[in-house]
C-alpha cells in the first residue's frame, strides 16, 4: 500500500478500498469484519491509520463503526452491479461522508419517461443519440422510429423537453389544489423514525415567504416539535393545503404515526388536513413531467432555477447526527441546529419553486395523451429517488 | 353424484369394500369401527351470566363439559389451552369469553389468529352469525393480505374482533401506532390450531407472539390467551413455549361423536420376486405403489358414486395420484369416466380456488391432495378419505380421517401403508394411532438465526431497553444487539435505548417458514409454470441443473441454476421422459462442541451440542421409472457444498464393541471376516441404528423425518471411535435433536422392537425397518441383526 508523506494533517484523510467486508453470522450471534487483519497491517503506523477514515466499497452505504480503533465507513456494496444503483461519495472536510445513489437507468436516453433498454437502442439505431436532439426533432420523424407510435413519440419528446429546457411539462389538465399552500419538510432519526424533531415550514412564496422552524432538541420530548407545529397550523393556517414532496411516502405517514403516539389530542385535526404531494401528483399519477437529472427534490428544484443557500447534505446524514445525539447527549455530539434549519429551509423553498412551476405551467402539450404509465418505471423511481 | 350411493353394494363400510374391490388380494389388515358416543353437558346458567346463558341455551343449547370447564378457568383469570377433538366446539370457548368481556366492557377488543387465510374467512362468517344469535352487536372482521387498502383503517378503528394470521401480525407490528386504539383495548387473544406451530414456523410464531405482547404492553394491555389445539403429548409445555405465558389445559372431551370405520390397508407385495439381498429399488418395484393403490380406490369409490379425498405425502404424489385414478377407472369393471384432480400449494392460487369450487359442487369425483387441504379449507364434506401413508403425526391422521362423513351418514377412511418403518409399525400396532396422542410438539426457541431476525424487528417497532431482556431471553439479547450493532443495523446500548438503523420495514425480510430468506424463483422461459419459490436446501437437493421433477401434471428439467444474484432463480423447460433423477451426496460433520453429555460408562457416551454439517450434492444420474435402471452416466451437479451450523445428538461407542457385535450378528469368528465383511456387518449395524432411530422419532415428536439427518461410521474423524449422529436439518437447529438426547432410551427401544420384529428376510433390512428412501448412500451397508445387537448393547448401558 502506498502512503503519501505529504498529507495535510488538518483535514481528514480518506482511504478507499474494497478490502473490508462484513460477515454477519446469526447462528453464533457474532459479526466479524473480514479482511481487517490484512488491511490494518498494511499501515506503517497504527496511530496514523487511526486518524484516517477507512471506506470500503464492500460495506453497505451508511455503515459507520469503529473496529480495532479504525473508523470504518461503508462505500456501497454492489454499487452499479446488475441494475443496482451507482454510488457517489462526497468526502467532506468535516469527516462526514455523503453517499448518493444513482440508478444507471437515470442516465442518457433511459432517463426519459417510457424509455428502457430496448427503446434506447431503437432511438440510437435511428440516430437519436442525445436528449436534446429528441426534444427538438419533428414529432413525425420520432414517431417513425422502429417500435414507436405517435403516442410514444409524444410522451418521449415531452420528457426530453422537460429535461432539455429545464421546465415542467404538464400532460393533463388536472388542477392543483386551490388555496394558499403551506410547504413543509421534516427531519427525523432515520428511515424508521421514532421522533420528528424538526418541521420546517414555508408560509408564502419561494422567493419571499416566511420560513418558520419547529425544532425539538430534546430527544426525550418527542411531542415537542409536533405540538408546536399543530398549534401554529390550527390557529393560523387552518384549511390551507399542506404540501410535502414525497409526502405520501414519508412525511405524512411519519407525522401521523408520531401524532398518534405522542400527542393524540391532535389526531383529528391532523387527519382532516388536506395534504398534497407534488411528487405523487406529477410523477406517480402522471400529471406532469419534471425536469432534472432525477426526480429528487434537489435535482428538480435546481433545474427550475432554485439556488440552495447551504452546502449540500443528505437526510441520511442529518438523521445519523441526530441519532448520535440521542444516544449520547454531550457537547461533542450536539448537532449544529442552525445548519439543519437552513438545510430544511432550502428544501421547503425548493419545494415551493417546484409547486409554483407546476401551477404556472398551463401549456398542455398533448391534450389527448393518456395518463402516463406508472408501472415498472415508477417502482424504480421510488427506490432510486429515495 | 349418482343415486346408487346407498345400495348394499356401496363400498362405504369395510365389509362392503372387501367384497366389492376388484382383484382383492387380502389388503385389509384391520378395520376399526368407531361407534357413536353421547355428549356430556352442563347447563350454561351455571357458567355464564344470566342474560348470556339464556340466549346461548335458546340458540345453541347446553354447554359441553369441556367448554364449561374452559370458561370457568378463563373467569378465574387463567390462560387456557383446549385440546379436545375436531368439531367439539372449541371456538365457542373464546367466542363466549369475548361475549362476556363485551358485556362487561363494550370497548374491549379481541385478536383471533388462524393458521390459514381460508380458515379466517370461514370463521368470520361463523362468528358474526354466532354473535348475532346472541343478540350482541360485535363487529367481526378479517384483516389480512387480502383486505382492501381502503377498508383497513375502518376495520382497525371500528372492529371489536379482528381475525388475522401470524404473517399479518409480523407485518402490522411494523406500524403499530395505527393499531393503537385496538391494541390498547385488547382483552383476549385466541390462537386457533395452535399445535400447527412447531418446527421452523413455530419458532417464528413464538417470537412474533413475544413481539406482539411487548407492543401490547406498550399500549397498556396484557390480554388473556386461549389456545385451541389437537391432542398432543405436551399441551401445557407447548402453549407456554409458544406464548411465554403459563397455561391451564382442558382436555376432557364432552362432545358427541358419529359412527365411522377406519380400514388399515396393505398394498399387495409380490414377495416371491424378492431375493434375500433385495435392494430398496427391488422393494419399491415389488410392492404396489401405495399412491397407485389409492388411485384405484378413488376410482372404485367414484364409480360407485362416492366422493373421495386422497391425502398424499408430496406434491409429486398428488399429481401422480390423480393420474393413476383416471387410469384405474379405465380398467375397472364398472369402467366409466372419472373426474379427479390434484391439489397442492405448488399450484397457483387461481387453479386451487377453481378446484375447490368444482369439488364442493360435485363436479369432481375425487381430489388427490397434499396436507394443504388438511386444515379447515371449506370444500364441503365427502364420503371417504384415503391416506397414502401415515401423515407423520397422530393428530394429522385424525384430522385427515375426520374430513370424511356427510351429516349423520356412514363415513369410511382407508389408511394405506407405505413400505416404510412407521407405516409398517402402525399396521402391526393399529392401537398406536387409535389410542391417545403421544407426540410432543417441539418449538426450538434456541435457534439463533430466527431469534436474531425478530430482535431486529422488535428494535424497529420500539427501541430496545434493559427491560426487554424479559421478552428476549435475558443475556442472549445482549449478544444479538452486539452482532447487529457491529453489522450497522442497530445503534445504542440497552441501558439507554437501542435503535434500529437498517433499511425500512425489516418485518418484510422475514419468511415465516424458513430460517434464511434465500428463495429461488422458478421460471420457464419458453413456456409457463405456476410454481411457488423453493428454499435453498430444497433447491440444492431437488432442483440442481439437470434435475427432473414433476409439477402440476407435467415433467420439467432444470436448465439453469442461478444463485449468485440478488434474486436467485432456476429456469426450467417442459420435457417428457420415463426417467427420474437420483442425486448422490457426501456428508461430513466437524467442529463438534458438546453442550450436554451423559457418560454411560465403559466408553459409551451420549452427547448433544452444535457442529457443522457439510452436505455436498455432488452428482446425479437418471433412472428409468419402471425398472430403476440407470439411463445416463453420472453427471456433476456443479454445486458447492452446503454448510449447516446446527444442533446434533451423537453416541460414541467403545471400539471393542465391534468384535462383540460381529460375533453376535454372524456367529463366526470375527478374525475370519474380511475388512469388507466387517464393514458390511458392523458398519451396517451402526447405519441401521441411525436410520431406524430417525425413522421412528416421529412416533414421539411432532415432526417430519426430513427435519432430521444422520451419519454413522465405525470410526469418526472427530470422535475417533464408532459413532452415530442425528442432526437437526435446519441452520441453527429445530430443538428435535435435544429431545432425542432427552428421550434417547425410549426411541432406541422402539427402534429395537421394530427392527427385531420386522418380517423381512435376509439382513439388509427393508423399507419397513431400516431402509430409508432419503438415504444418500443408496442404503448401502445395512445389517438388521447387527442393528438389533448395537441397540441392545446401548440400551443395556443406559440401564
Amino acid at each position: 500500500m502506498y502512503e503519501s508523506n505529504t498529507l495535510d494533517p488538518s483535514t481528514p484523510t480518506y482511504v478507499l478500498s474494497n478490502l473490508l467486508e462484513l460477515n454477519v453470522d446469526t447462528t453464533t450471534l457474532s459479526t466479524t469484519l473480514l479482511g481487517y487483519d490484512a488491511y490494518s497491517s498494511q499501515f506503517a503506523h497504527d496511530d496514523v491509520a487511526r486518524t484516517y477514515c477507512h471506506i470500503s466499497s464492500q460495506l453497505p452505504t451508511g455503515y459507520r463503526r469503529e473496529w480495532g480503533g479504525l473508523e470504518i465507513i461503508g462505500g456501497g456494496v454492489e454499487a452499479g452491479y446488475a441494475g443496482s444503483p451507482l454510488v457517489t461519495l462526497s468526502c467532506r472536510t468535516d469527516g462526514q461522508v455523503l453517499t448518493e445513489r444513482l440508478q444507471p437507468t437515470s442516465l442518457g436516453l433511459q432517463a426519459l419517461t417510457g424509455v428502457g433498454r430496448t427503446r434506447a437502442r431503437q432511438l440510437r439505431d435511428a440516430g437519436f443519440t442525445s436528449r436534446e436532439r429528441i426534444a427538438t426533432t419533428d414529432i413525425a420523424t420520432l414517431a417513425a422510429v422502429r417500435g414507436f407510435g405517435r403516442l410514444t413519440a409524444e410522451r418521449v419528446q415531452q420528457s426530453a423537453q422537460a429535461i432539455a429546457n429545464n421546465e415542467v411539462v404538464r400532460t393533463t389538465e388536472k388542477p392543483l389544489p386551490s388555496g394558499k399552500p403551506v410547504y413543509i419538510d421534516i427531519e427525523t432519526d432515520g428511515l424508521s423514525p421514532t421522533i420528528t424533531w424538526l418541521i420546517g415550514v414555508l408560509d408564502g412564496s419561494s422567493a419571499d415567504g416566511e420560513y418558520l422552524s419547529f425544532l425539538q432538541t430534546d430527544p426525550d420530548e418527542p411531542a415537542g416539535a409536533l405540538e408546536e407545529f399543530m398549534h401554529w397550523y390550527t390557529t393560523t393556517a387552518s384549511h390551507r393545503p399542506l404540501v410535502a414532496y414525497n409526502g405520501w411516502q414519508f412525511d405524512f405517514d411519519v407525522i401521523q404515526d408520531h401524532i398518534i403516539e405522542y400527542c393524540p389530542q391532535y389526531e383529528t385535526d391532523w387527519t382532516s388536513i388536506y395534504r398534497f404531494d407534488p411528487y405523487q401528483w406529477a410523477v406517480k399519477d402522471g400529471n406532469a413531467i419534471l425536469p432534472g437529472r432525477t426526480n429528487k427534490l434537489e435535482d428538480v428544484a435546481t433545474a427550475l432555477g432554485y439556488e440552495p443557500m447551504a452546502e449540500e447534505i443528505t437526510g441520511e446524514m442529518v438523521a445519523r447526527i441526530y441519532q448520535q445525539w440521542m444516544t449520547n447527549q454531550s457537547s461533542a455530539t450536539e448537532p449544529e441546529w442552525n445548519t439543519f434549519e437552513i438545510y430544511c429551509e432550502d428544501d421547503v423553498r425548493g419545494l415551493a419553486t417546484v409547486y409554483e412551476a407546476l401551477k404556472a405551467s398551463s401549456r398542455i402539450v398533448s391534450t389527448d395523451a393518456p395518463s402516463r404509465d406508472t408501472g415498472a418505471s415508477t417502482t424504480q423511481g421510488q427506490l432510486s429517488d429515495w | 353424484m349418482s343415486s346408487d350411493s346407498n345400495t348394499s353394494d356401496s363400498p362405504i363400510t369395510a365389509q362392503a369394500l372387501e367384497r366389492t374391490v376388484p382383484r382383492y388380494e387380502g389388503q385389509l389388515k384391520h378395520a376399526e369401527i368407531i361407534s357413536a358416543e353421547d355428549g356430556k353437558y352442563v347447563d350454561s346458567r351455571t357458567v355464564l351470566r344470566g342474560d348470556l346463558a339464556v340466549r346461548f341455551s335458546e340458540a345453541i343449547g347446553d354447554l359441553f363439559t369441556h367448554q364449561a370447564r374452559a370458561l370457568d378457568q378463563l373467569a378465574a383469570g387463567n390462560n387456557v389451552c383446549v385440546t379436545t377433538a375436531t368439531a367439539s366446539g372449541k371456538t365457542y370457548v373464546y367466542a363466549l369469553q369475548i361475549a362476556r368481556n363485551y358485556l362487561s366492557d363494550p370497548g374491549s377488543t379481541a385478536l383471533l389468529l388462524y393458521p390459514t387465510k381460508a380458515l379466517s374467512r370461514d370463521q368470520e362468517q361463523a362468528l358474526t352469525e354466532f354473535f348475532a344469535v346472541l343478540g350482541l352487536d360485535l363487529a367481526v372482521a378479517v384483516y389480512d393480505g387480502d383486505t382492501p387498502q381502503d377498508r383497513r383503517r375502518h376495520i382497525r378503528e371500528t372492529a371489536d374482533v379482528i381475525i388475522t394470521n401470524f404473517s399479518g401480525v409480523n407485518a402490522y407490528l411494523g406500524h403499530h401506532t395505527r393499531w393503537s386504539s385496538f391494541f390498547s383495548s385488547c382483552a383476549t387473544i385466541a390462537i386457533d390450531e395452535s399445535h400447527t406451530y412447531t418446527g421452523v414456523h413455530g419458532m417464528h410464531v413464538a417470537w412474533t407472539i413475544r413481539r406482539l405482547r411487548r407492543i401490547l404492553a406498550h399500549y397498556g394491555s396484557d390480554p388473556q390467551l386461549v389456545c385451541t389445539s389437537a391432542t398432543i403429548g405436551n399441551p401445557t409445555e407447548h402453549a407456554e413455549r409458544l406464548t411465554g405465558k403459563p397455561f391451564t389445559v382442558v382436555d376432557e372431551d364432552g362432545s358427541p361423536r358419529g359412527k365411522r370405520e377406519i380400514v388399515f390397508w396393505k398394498p399387495p407385495l409380490d414377495e416371491a420376486v424378492l431375493e434375500a439381498d433385495a435392494t430398496f429399488e427391488d422393494f419399491r418395484n415389488a410392492q404396489t405403489n401405495p399412491v397407485r393403490e389409492a388411485g384405484s380406490l378413488l376410482a372404485h369409490f367414484g364409480l360407485h358414486g362416492l366422493q373421495s379425498l386422497v391425502f398424499t405425502r408430496s406434491r409429486k404424489n398428488a399429481e401422480l395420484g390423480a393420474k393413476y385414478a383416471t387410469d384405474a377407472a379405465g380398467t375397472h369393471p364398472r369402467s366409466g369416466q372419472l373426474r379427479a384432480k390434484p391439489y397442492h400449494a405448488g399450484l397457483g392460487k387461481e387453479t386451487r380456488r377453481n378446484t375447490e369450487y368444482q369439488f364442493k359442487n360435485g363436479q369432481l369425483d375425487g381430489l388427490t391432495s397434499t396436507n394443504a387441504l388438511e386444515l379447515g379449507i371449506d370444500i364441503g364434506s365427502m364420503d371417504t378419505t384415503v391416506l397414502t401413508g401415515y401423515p407423520g403425526t397422530r393428530q394429522s391422521f385424525w384430522q385427515q380421517v375426520g374430513r370424511s362423513g356427510r351429516g349423520d351418514s356412514d363415513a369410511l377412511s382407508v389408511f394405506i401403508a407405505r413400505a416404510d418403518a412407521i407405516d409398517q409399525y402402525i399396521l402391526d400396532h393399529p392401537e398406536y394411532v387409535l389410542k391417545d396422542g403421544v407426540e410432543e410438539a417441539v418449538i426450538g426457541l434456541e435457534n439463533n438465526p430466527v431469534y436474531a431476525q425478530h430482535v431486529l424487528c422488535a428494535a424497529h417497532e420500539q427501541p430496545l431497553e434493559d427491560a426487554d431482556r424479559e421478552w428476549f431471553d435475558g443475556e442472549r439479547l445482549d449478544r444479538a444487539v452486539g452482532m447487529w450493532s457491529d453489522a450497522g443495523k442497530l445503534t445504542g446500548d440497552l441501558s439507554r435505548s437501542v435503535r434500529y438503523m437498517g433499511s425500512p420495514r425489516p418485518q418484510s425480510e422475514i419468511s415465516m417458514y424458513a430460517t434464511s430468506n434465500t428463495q429461488f424463483d422458478v421460471r420457464c422461459p419458453d413456456g409457463e409454470i405456476d410454481m411457488e419459490p423453493v428454499d435453498r436446501e430444497r433447491a440444492y437437493r431437488d432442483h440442481h441443473e439437470g434435475a427432473l421433477f414433476l409439477h402440476s401434471g407435467a415433467q420439467y428439467e432444470v436448465i439453469e441454476f442461478e444463485e449468485d444474484r440478488p434474486n436467485p432463480y432456476i429456469a426450467v423447460r417442459e420435457v417428457q421422459t420415463n426417467e427420474y433423477t437420483e442425486t448422490s451426496s457426501e456428508k461430513t460433520i466437524r467442529d463438534l462442541e458438546s453442550e450436554a453429555t451423559r457418560d454411560l460408562g465403559d466408553g459409551y457416551q451420549l452427547s448433544w451440542g452444535t457442529g457443522i454439517i457439510e452436505i455436498h450434492y455432488t452428482h446425479h444420474q437418471r433412472k428409468d421409472i419402471r425398472t430403476g435402471e440407470t439411463t445416463t452416466s453420472l453427471q456433476p451437479t456443479g454445486l458447492p457444498p452446503l454448510e449447516l451450523n446446527t444442533h446434533l445428538v451423537w453416541i460414541e461407542l467403545p471400539p471393542s464393541i465391534e468384535t462383540t457385535i460381529l460375533e453376535e450378528a454372524t456367529n463366526m469368528d470375527p478374525a475370519s471376516l474380511s475388512d469388507g465383511e466387517r464393514m458390511e456387518v458392523f458398519g451396517g449395524g451402526l447405519h441401521g441404528a441411525e436410520h431406524g432411530m430417525i425413522k421412528l422419532t416421529p412416533l414421539e415428536l411432532r415432526m417430519d423425518k426430513s427435519d432430521l439427518g444422520g451419519l454413522s461410521t465405525p470410526r469418526h474423524a472427530v470422535t475417533d471411535v464408532p459413532t452415530w449422529f442425528i442432526h437437526d436439518a435446519v441452520e441453527g437447529g429445530l430443538g428435535f435433536s435435544k429431545r432425542i438426547y432427552d428421550q434417547f432410551g425410549t426411541i432406541a427401544e422402539r427402534t429395537r422392537e421394530r427392527v427385531a420384529s420386522c418380517e423381512c428376510t435376509g439382513t439388509n433390512g427393508c423399507p419397513a425397518c431400516i431402509m430409508d428412501s432419503q438415504c444418500r448412500n443408496q442404503n448401502q451397508y445395512l445389517h438388521t441383526e447387527a442393528t438389533v445387537h448395537v441397540l441392545e448393547t446401548v440400551l443395556e448401558q443406559l440401564g
